[in-house]
């Protein structure tokens, strides 16, 4: 599904060239479950961005399906965005003036899905995530467990084949990160989304079957788990 | 998608109320502006257009030229025009002269007579013009000699709820009250017509009164002449037939080139100031400019508000970006969404703009001389529907493209640098915006300044407690000028005797003209070398210099005593001494040939007898007016002749004294009507255009300061939100609140005296321009620019420091917490 070939990402500064990623090569396979690990600094983030479209490399190639990344326009990668990666943030990143339905509404609308395809589609992830009752509830209205419950729904909802979660359980207590790990792993496991998450905790990297260790811009170690 | 985005626009809307309030009240303001502007120019540009024959009616103008500057260019016609055109331009269809005179008007013999504007007009009035008769037979009308046609306010002055058809009206005419039958209603002339009118008698019998000669003299000139061409007809090849038409009306007095006849457009009248002003009141455009610039400055001082504070505010929207555009929004969805914001503020502020026009417009009719009404047709609401898109677009635009361009790992990441933060953009908004209302105190203080000189300044005469009394004595047939003085002096000396126990009257005279009359009687005359001189006359009694405070600085002035000083004796002031550059002119004549035997016993100081636009011309006085008349070639006069009394009262009880004056006056003249007016504000009156500016001026230029104000309260405040850390952390180092208020003003301040630079050469070319009209001029003193400058400062300073003051004023621990 994702096929990163020598990837570099770079910041210039006078004389001097930053090496964020270097020489990068990754093959992730559709229904995967990555945890990418690593201290801070390493380009964890950075990584996820550029799988996520949302930063793009220096030098290198990037495969995603088998379309070649470097070289989508801003309109086919939005096409993308929209229909096969879902993301979601430390930060849960909902928008603050609307309520939690309408949060999780968005997507669609940017998808062009009918109105009452729509109304049963946020119904059913309201359900799923047991948020019936809090769906006339602003973000701030909720603890952030809950925010990241509805920021995973959003992500979910256009039924991505991708989702990307940059630290999402960086911001909870160890209940709610259960809760949101299990999520993932049901998600993974039942409908098969490849999932692709940077987390620093052990625990949270078990849910996941493969791990790939980054350390200043260089994969280190990848799937050291798997070896033992 | 749309109901998504009308929601998030409402909720941040309500949720920035400050900003909101900001944006849509400035804005509003500079809508209500440019709503009353568009009103008034639409207004102005409509004039005479209502007229279904419009584009087929001109007004005859004729031009005189005799050269050496002999030229005499008048839209008032000889009488004798109508008849000539009719026979010799077969592409005329109709002809409708008209003229004006006041004179008196009564129900009935014993009934009260009041003063009324009366237009003579011919028959053909009621068809060329889209006037509408709403009662009378149109066919039928002026076919009677007596017949009157009123309007219904009118009407209803003189017969209140009774029918006023077939009802009798006594009308002064030559002398004496002549009985006319109201035959006709007609509908009240609109307020954007140049002919105005209230009672309309027929031209056929008005001429009945007047001189015989001048209906066929081509060189007295009175009636407009209104013609109506045929549909066929080619103005060029009209006006081409004219110097064929008066070369055989006038016969051996022509000569080629020194009478023309053109005709002007009848929608051309009210703003073409080079034409002169005949009967039609004409507007200068100028006011209406000056007026449509400030509207316009004052609405783009409100879009740049709208501007800077969307993007300033942009900062927490900029998560809302980013996370759109991880969910697969594009650029353009963003683009819609945030114009659609700005549409849909606009459309706000433009309702409230209009609403607030509403309200400001009885202020604003008093500004401009206008009635002016607000009238919501289909197309004033397309024209507010355009303005509302063309205002979102400009000011909506920018900000959108902005927002647009977020980089969602960017703003993410929170390490979001909005552009707008250092550049110059926003920094240049803010000079513009104080450099705009900076010019307009500047331009403010001028203008007071100057109506002050023009209030304050030496006129050389005592204008103070002076009343002036209308004789109401007119020319006529049997009424020459000697005639009339005599009999005011007459009247005068009658008064003086009666009011003699009544000490608050001090003193009287009698003259034709007082100040603050254009012009007075300004004639022309040949001197020995065949030059056209040319100088201003004024006919008074012995006592009128003394009597007015005129300081007479060589010589003598006239005298009772002397009984040659009535026949022959002339005083002329400094200006005209000068201008014939005589060393002493004491015992000289004047030097054109005609004159009666006359020598100058006196010498004036040049005290302003017209408006201080111009400088003091010529003048000469005489006690005897047939002296002056006798040796001139050419005279005019603005105003018709007519003598006036001056008294000069105490400063003690005035409405008494007025009321004693009234009672004398109704005992000396029966029958004529109690007219006076005080000479002081009579003469302030000739600034009414100046006045009005300065109205304008204090009104755009408070309006465009408050607006600029309410964007930099604005954006006072966004910055000090984004340093709340910053200056959290000054004050643990031990910054004083006084030194951190300082910190944040210093920087605002920079760019009011930035502006303060750009406006004081503007400021000082236009208010140098507009100095020009006056042959008078206040000095534009230095202080003038320090004062607007210290003004814009001081109020940008209270502005600011609402805000920074109470941001100095946060707990460190608070503001560093929460970071």
């Amino acid at each position: 599904m994702i096929k990163l070939r020598n990837i570099d990402r770079y910041i210039d500064k006078r004389l001097q060239r930053n090496f964020i990623l270097k020489g990068i090569d990754l093959d992730i396979e559709e229904g995967d479950f990555v945890s990418i690990m690593g201290p801070s600094g390493a380009g964890k983030s950075t990584l996820l961005n550029i799988i996520g479209f949302l930063d793009d490399a220096n030098e290198g190639e990037y495969y995603f399906l088998d379309e070649p990344v470097h070289s989508l326009n801003e309109r086919q990668k939005s096409e993308y965005h929209r229909s096969y990666i879902g993301f979601v943030f430390q930060a849960y990143h909902l928008i603050d003036e609307l309520t939690v339905y309408e949060n999780i509404e968005m997507p669609l609308l940017y998808r062009k899905v009918k109105g009452s395809q729509r109304k049963s589609m946020v119904a059913d992830m309201l359900d799923r995530f047991n948020i019936v009752a809090k769906k006339d509830l602003f973000p701030n209205q909720l603890s952030g467990g809950q925010q990241q419950l509805v920021g995973v729904a959003r992500a979910l909802i256009g039924s991505p084949k991708l989702i990307l979660a940059d630290e999402p359980t960086g911001n909870l207590h160890s209940d709610q990160s259960k809760e949101i790990m299990e999520t993932f792993k049901k998600l993974n496991k039942e409908d098969g989304v490849t999932i692709i998450q940077v987390t620093h905790s052990d625990e949270m990297a078990s849910y996941g079957d493969r791990v790939i260790n980054l350390q200043d811009g260089a994969v280190t170690e990848n799937n050291p788990y798997e070896e033992e | 998608m749309l109901k998504n985005y009308i929601k998030i626009a409402l909720r941040s809307l309500f949720k920035q109320k400050m900003y909101s309030f900001i944006n849509i009240s400035g804005l509003a303001l500079g809508v209500a502006c440019c709503a009353l502007i568009l009103l008034y120019t639409t207004n102005e540009w409509s004039f005479d257009k209502f007229h279904s024959k419009s584009d087929r009616i001109y007004r005859a103008w004729t031009l005189e030229d005799y050269g050496e500057g002999d030229i005499y260019f008048n839209t008032v016609t000889p009488f004798v025009l109508k008849p000539t055109l009719e026979q010799s331009i077969p592409e005329v269809d109709q002809i409708a002269r008209r003229y004006v005179f006041n004179d008196l008007v009564k129900r009935s013999e014993s009934d009260e007579s009041f003063s009324t504007s009366i237009q003579a007009v011919d028959p053909e009035f009621f068809s060329i013009f889209d006037f509408e008769l709403l009662r009378g037979d149109s066919e039928q009308i002026f076919s009677g000699l007596n017949e009157v046609v009123l309007t219904p306010e009118l009407a209803n002055q003189y017969f209140e709820n009774e029918d006023p058809l077939q009802k009798t009206l006594l009308v002064m005419m030559g002398g004496e009250f002549q009985a006319f039958t109201v035959t006709g209603i007609i509908e009240e002339p609109p307020t954007n017509s140049s002919i105005q009118y209230g009672l309309l008698i027929p031209m056929e019998k008005a001429q009945t009164v007047l001189n015989p000669n001048s209906l066929l003299n081509w060189y007295s000139v009175t009636p407009e002449t209104y013609v109506l061409l045929n549909e066929q007809a080619d103005l060029t090849a009209v006006q081409a037939k004219f110097p064929a038409m008066m070369e055989q009306a006038l016969g051996e007095d022509y000569n080629e080139g020194e009478y023309e006849v053109g005709l002007q457009p009848i929608t051309d009248i009210h703003l073409n100031t080079e034409f002169p002003v005949g009967i039609a009141s004409v507007s200068d455009p100028t006011y209406s400019y000056i007026l449509g610039a400030i509207a316009l400055l004052i609405l783009i001082i409100a879009c740049v508000n709208f501007m800077t504070l969307s993007i300033s505010r942009s900062t927490s929207r900029a998560k809302e970006v980013g996370i759109r555009k991880t969910i697969g929004a594009e650029r353009h969805h963003l683009m819609y969404q945030f114009w659609g914001e700005a549409l849909l503020m606009t459309v706000f502020s433009v309702s409230l703009g209009v609403l607030i026009s509403e309200f400001l417009l009885p202020f604003f009719n008093q500004l401009s001389g206008t009635q002016l009404s607000l009238q919501l047709s289909l197309n004033t609401i397309l024209l507010y529907s355009g303005l509302a898109l063309f205002i979102s677009l400009i000011a909506g635009i920018y900000p959108a493209l902005v927002l647009s361009n977020f980089k969602p790992i960017e703003v993410l990441k929170g390490k979001l640098q909005i552009k707008g933060d250092k550049n110059i953009f926003r920094k240049g908004m803010v000079v513009f915006q104080f450099t705009i209302s900076i010019f307009l105190i500047a331009s403010t203080l001028m203008v007071n300044k100057q109506l002050d000189f023009l209030r304050s300044k030496d006129l050389g005469f005592q204008k103070e407690e002076v009343v002036i009394l209308q004789t109401g004595l007119q020319l006529g047939p049997q009424m020459g000028f000697s005639q009339i003085t005599q009999e005011s002096v007459r009247k005068k000396e009658l008064f003086e005797s009666q009011i003699s126990a009544n000490s608050s009257v001090l003193d009287l005279a009698s003259s034709i003209y007082t100040p603050a009359q254009q012009g007075w009687i300004g004639v022309d005359f040949k001197d020995a070398d065949q030059q056209t001189r040319r100088m201003n006359i004024n006919f008074v009694d012995a006592d009128y210099l003394n009597m007015m405070g005129i300081e007479v600085t060589e010589g003598r002035s006239f005298s009772d005593e002397i009984t040659s000083d009535k026949r022959r004796a002339i005083i002329v002031n400094k200006a005209l001494v000068d201008d014939y550059g005589w060393d002493n002119a004491i015992g000289k004549k004047l030097p054109g040939s005609n004159f009666e035997d006359h020598e100058i016993i006196g010498v004036v100081e040049n005290f302003n007898y017209q408006s201080l636009r111009t400088s003091v011309e010529p003048l000469a006085m005489s006690i005897n007016p047939s002296l002056l008349l006798s040796g001139i070639a050419n005279i005019g006069f603005f105003n018709s002749p007519s003598p006036r009394i001056s008294l000069k009262i105490s400063s003690e009880n005035i409405p008494e004294t007025i009321r004693e004056i009234e009672q004398t006056w109704a005992a000396v003249s029966p029958g004529t009507p109690f007219d006076f007016q005080f000479l002081d504000s009579s003469i302030d009156s000739q600034y009414r255009q100046e006045e009005r500016l300065q109205k304008i001026a204090v009104s755009g230029s408070a309006l465009a300061i408050i607006i600029a104000c309410l964007g930099l309260f604005g954006l006072a405040s966004l910055m000090i939100s984004r340093r709340v850390k910053e200056i959290g952390i000054r004050k643990v180092l031990g910054a004083s609140a006084t030194s951190i208020t300082l910190l944040v003003n210093k920087e605002f301040t920079v760019l009011v005296l930035v502006s303060i630079l750009l406006a004081v050469p503007m400021a000082w070319y236009a208010i140098s321009v507009w100095l020009d009209d006056f042959a008078y001029k206040a000095d534009m003193g230095f202080w003038l620019y320090v004062l607007a400058g210290g003004i814009a400062i001081f109020i940008s300073w209270a502005t600011i420091s609402i805000q920074s003051i109470k941001a100095a004023q946060i707990n460190p621990v608070k503001s560093l917490k929460s970071e």
